[in-house]
């Protein structure tokens, strides 16, 4: 298990060198110059050639393309990324005060949908083929196939045609003000956490109705207990399983969700960040944010992959 | 913003923000746009040969860092304006033809030397972008850092978050007595309109946008539901244009060119792209004393009502030129609501009398690279100017100006620019610019679609805010003699 466990490890290094060297070249083979876009990027501006030099001279921008890649690899290793193009701040600080809004953001998705997802899945599976079932199933295939910038939209001109009221546009943490903060961040995670819980009550649904079809089960019934118990105590907790392995892959689709509601709600996230940060070119910032993304996706992949080693043991040694 | 130079930045999305935090020497009389007031000049008398002006100091005026305003501060703002390394081209391009040298005759009197006479100078002097910085300012702190911006004005920087908003607060010791009456602003970045309006209606922000960001159909809405809502429309010193190459074929050619012109529905695209919110007009803002009355402008055959012989006429001219099949032609356009409808509603046009444009859409940073490089045959964009001055319009045309993307070259043109830029008597000037309308009517070195005009949203409890004018976008005022009702702005 332990060699197992190394070697997976061990693939992180190739894993990751592969994500930035690619989305390294991949930004410099964008057309557009950075130095241009500091310079002026709009009808009124006009580009000073001499500015334009010293603009690439300062961020090295003149070097050959492997002195530039050799100089933020061995930065990004002492996770130093440089500065941002954009912002002129080092892109560690940007990352250190945006990512607590994302996962604030996130977490409120998760749980939103949680929250949906489960009773919405049950209720689904034991009154199969019913009007309630049918209902559920609109809602769920309705949550896979509208794309969440388009629900984003709708919900702000909602909000202001109906009630005259947005999300407030100032960020507060949770713990500065946690009703502002609510207030904030709810509709922005209803609409994301809306996709997670179709995923989540189709995924229940499923699990429950083959659930409810055990041996156990009709034995609970058998000795007497009552429904309520024989689902809620016995099904569900063994139907969830399964549900709570795809929401862990899913949270990575969720944080791509959030780029977008995140630029449509003008949040201030790291997903706003990254959209802003390809606008204007921002590589240093780019290729930071895609890295810490990178990382994740290996950890949990890592992750999921140690699980599955722990409960099979025909896959470690394999 | 990609700097807090607003020398150095000329955008207004720099401009607006960091505007108030300074004064100018002069600026625009805010109920009468073609009048030029004092700022921190109190007064200044243009020698008789034109060629020196001296400028009466304000005195008593504090830099929000405690320190006395002076001549030497003047003496060194004027001169960064006119330094290609610490400034815009644009003001450079101006300045570097008229600016010899700023010296200072006292603590409070400050004198340019010129090498000609310049009206558009004093417009520049007036321009939201030549404040007056703190001596020394820009070799002592990076133009990117915040502490950079230690100005003059009614406000003082607060806070700046990328990509999020920036915070002025009101300066207490500003020079001039009883202003300014708010506490302070938030400028909000929001790259959506659609966002934009939506946080205007919910009462999140105080107006849409200085002079911009707000659309027709959201003008309707706010008319019909919002009794409260002052929607303000005015001109606008910004253009649509076809750019074409004419250094390349096959624009080269005058012939394709005036095809292209006499091709293009303008009134049609008005509708398309602003949505009715457009001006037919010339070389030169329709809204200014020197471009050429409608009347003047409806005898050149790109400006007549009958599109039927106007397109025959093109076709003509395309078959003469050596295109009677037509041709293809690669336009770059820069990604946005208002340059895509304006390009499609070109290309429908063009399609007519058999040139086909291939869209090539692109976002800002490749625009630019593109056009700059002069890599394109044709492209569209939204231009504008920061002052309403023929110098200003006209320098894009100039045969050697870094301005010239499109490599228009006319000698007569050219020397009527250098003889209208001496000119301060404004009838005298305007007939020199007709003459040259009249002749890039004519030649067509690019194809201007129409003038757009200037709309912004605003809650009624704000008051004294100014009429729009032309270049509202840059020179709006500072903010200092706005006032909320009741204290509440929205």
């Amino acid at each position: 298990m332990s060699i197992y466990i190394f070697r997976r490890i061990l693939w992180i290094i190739p894993t990751l060198l592969g994500a930035v060297t690619l989305i390294f070249l991949l930004m410099r083979l964008l057309p557009g110059d950075v130095a241009l876009y500091i310079l002026g990027s709009d009808e009124s501006s006009e580009a000073n050639k001499q500015a334009l030099e010293d603009i690439r001279h300062e961020l090295g921008l003149d070097q050959p393309l492997i002195v530039q890649y050799e100089k933020w690899l061995w930065g990004a290793v002492r996770l130093d990324f440089g500065n941002s193009y954009w912002t002129h701040q080092p892109v560690i600080e940007e990352l250190k005060s945006r990512y607590p809004i994302t996962a604030n953001l996130a977490f409120m998705s998760l749980v939103l949908g949680m929250l949906i997802a489960i009773p919405i899945g049950v209720l689904s599976a034991i009154r199969q083929d019913t009007l309630v079932d049918y209902a559920a199933r609109i809602f769920v295939i309705a949550g896979l196939s509208i794309p969440n910038f388009w629900l984003a939209i709708l919900v702000i001109l909602g909000l202001v045609h109906y009630f005259q009221w947005l999300p407030p546009l100032n960020y507060e943490p949770f713990w500065a003000d946690p009703w502002l903060n609510f207030k904030q961040l709810i509709f922005p995670a209803l609409i994301t956490g809306y996709r997670l819980s179709a995923i989540g009550a189709r995924m229940t649904r499923s699990s429950v109705l083959e659930v409810l079809r055990d041996d156990f089960v009709r034995t609970a019934r058998a000795k007497g207990l009552h429904e309520r118990i024989v689902v809620l105590k016995h099904a569900l907790r063994n139907a969830l399983l399964p549900v709570i392995t795809i929401i862990g892959v899913e949270l990575l689709v969720l944080f791509g969700g959030l780029v977008v509601i995140e630029t449509v709600f003008t949040i201030p996230g790291v997903g706003r960040y990254l959209v802003d940060a390809i606008i204007h070119r921002d590589y240093p910032s780019i290729q930071a944010l895609v890295l810490v993304f990178a990382v994740f996706v290996v950890l949990v992949n890592l992750l999921v992959d140690i699980v599955y080693a722990f409960l099979d043991p025909r896959i470690r040694y394999a | 913003m990609p700097s807090f130079d607003i020398h150095f930045d000329n955008s207004y999305i720099a401009a607006q923000p960091i505007g108030p935090l300074y004064n100018s020497l002069l600026t625009f009389d805010l109920y009468n746009n073609e009048k030029i007031v004092g700022d921190l000049a109190e007064s200044w008398e243009v020698a008789p040969d034109g060629k020196q002006i001296t400028f009466a100091l304000r005195q008593g005026v504090k830099f929000h860092d405690g320190s006395a305003f002076t001549c030497a501060d003047a003496k060194y703002s004027l001169e960064k304006l006119a330094d290609l390394k610490r400034s815009s081209v644009t003001m450079v391009a101006l300045m570097e033809n008229v600016f010899i040298s700023a010296t200072c005759r006292d603590d409070f009197t400050l004198v340019m030397a010129l090498k000609r006479p310049s009206p558009a100078l004093l417009s520049l002097l007036a321009d939201g972008h030549a404040v007056m910085m703190k001596a020394g300012i820009a070799e002592q702190i990076d133009r990117k850092d915040p502490k950079f911006l230690v100005g003059t004005g009614p406000f003082k920087y607060k806070s700046y978050t990328p990509g999020v908003d920036f915070h002025a607060e009101r300066n207490p010791n500003y020079w001039k007595p009883g202003v300014p009456h708010i506490d302070g602003y938030q400028a909000v970045v929001m790259s959506d309109l659609t966002k934009i309006f939506a946080s205007f209606r919910a009462r999140q922000l105080t107006m849409t946008g200085i002079g911009r960001h707000l659309e027709k159909p959201e003008a309707d809405i706010l008319k019909k539901d919002f009794p409260d809502a002052v929607v303000a429309l005015g001109p606008r010193a910004g253009w649509d244009s076809f750019v074409m190459h004419n250094g390349k074929p096959p624009f080269n050619d005058p012939r394709v060119r005036k095809a292209v012109a006499l091709a293009t529905d303008r009134e049609k695209m008005i509708e398309i792209a602003a949505e009715g919110w457009g001006t037919v007009g010339g070389y030169i803002g329709p809204h200014t004393p020197y471009g050429l009355p409608p009347e003047e402008l409806k005898k050149y055959p790109q400006f007549g009502d009958d599109m039927a012989k106007r397109q025959a006429e093109a076709k003509r001219l395309l078959a003469e030129a050596g295109y009677a099949k037509g041709l293809d032609i690669e336009y770059v356009v820069r990604r946005g609501p208002m340059y895509e409808r304006g390009a499609l509603s070109r290309q429908d046009d063009l399609k007519k009398v058999g040139i086909n444009l291939k869209l090539i859409l692109v976002d800002t940073a490749a625009f630019r690279d593109r056009t700059d490089k002069g890599d394109f045959q044709a492209y569209t964009v939204l231009s504008a100017v920061t002052i309403d001055d023929p110098d200003n319009y006209y320098a894009r045309l100039v045969c050697d100006s870094t301005l010239n993307l499109g490599k228009y070259c006319n000698a007569e043109f050219d020397k009527l620019f250098q003889e209208q830029s001496q000119m301060f008597d404004v009838q005298k000037r305007a007939e020199i610019t007709r003459q040259m309308e009249h002749i890039v009517l004519r030649d067509i070195p690019d194809d201007r679609g129409f003038y757009w005009k200037s709309a912004m949203g605003y809650w009624n409890r704000v008051k004294q805010w100014p009429p729009i004018n032309g270049t509202t976008v840059f020179n709006f005022g500072k903010f200092e003699q706005i006032w909320c009702q009741g204290g509440k702005c929205m």
